[in-house]
């Protein structure tokens, strides 16, 4: 089995933003639901997902309450690994990531899903797309 | 409605019954009270709602993944 996974905000998000079921990102984040994707948090991460999921673009598309964010939020925490961070002593990643490098650092194993090009850049070998985690994930099944 | 047979010690049992009665309620609603209180829930909730979301939001993968992604990056710059 591949991973653990650490799966970036935005995959998360826009996983629960398409309407097209077949999208790498959508199909990651029902797998995530499911239990059926070992993954990785730390509790900033999950305090990101909640924030960016709750900003008021994101929220007038998906049209849930806080209260439906937190739902969906426990679930993913029941299903994910909570993993404890710290800092990292020279940090490479961009202004703002560094809660996703010190998760990685703590892991040595995971690898990062992300679609943000400049946190794949920053990250190397171990960061991926949604994509070709999806195609990970289901090769390994 | 599933049915679904268990053992419990007696005295769990015993305490079941009675709490089950001040609260007047029956020992299979106490039961099914107390798994979601230690949060013991159905899948359906979590996939109900993300398909909620995906219907409302109407956004295609690729439009999707651009609004994620700028806000995401906007929350950090924030942060």
């Amino acid at each position: 089995m591949t991973g653990p996974f650490v799966i970036d905000t935005n995959v998360v998000v826009a996983g629960l933003l398409t309407a097209e079921a077949a999208a790498p990102t959508a199909r990651l984040l029902d797998a995530l639901l499911a239990g059926r994707l070992p993954f990785l948090l730390s509790v900033e991460l999950l305090a990101e997902y909640r924030q960016v999921l709750l900003r008021p673009q994101i929220a007038a598309r998906h049209a849930l309450s806080p209260a439906e964010i937190d739902e969906i939020l426990v679930d993913l925490a029941a299903n994910g690994h909570v993993v404890e961070t710290r800092p990292v002593a020279r940090p490479v990643f961009p202004r703002g990531d560094g809660h996703l490098e010190s998760l990685l650092a703590a892991a040595p194993g995971a690898l990062l899903v992300t679609g943000d090009e400049r946190v794949r850049a920053a990250a190397g070998a171990r960061a991926v797309t949604p994509a070709a985690a999806w195609q990970l994930a289901s090769g390994a099944r | 409605m599933a049915r679904l047979t268990i053992s419990l010690p007696d005295d769990l049992h015993q305490a079941l019954k009675e709490t089950a009665a001040r609260r007047r309620m029956g020992l299979g609603e106490l039961v099914a009270e107390s798994l979601v209180a230690y949060g013991v829930k159905t899948r359906v909730a979590a996939e109900e709602l993300v398909r909620r979301a995906r219907a409302a939001s109407g956004l295609s993968a690729a439009a999707a993944d651009a609004l994620a992604q700028r806000e995401t990056r906007a929350a950090r710059r924030r942060s």
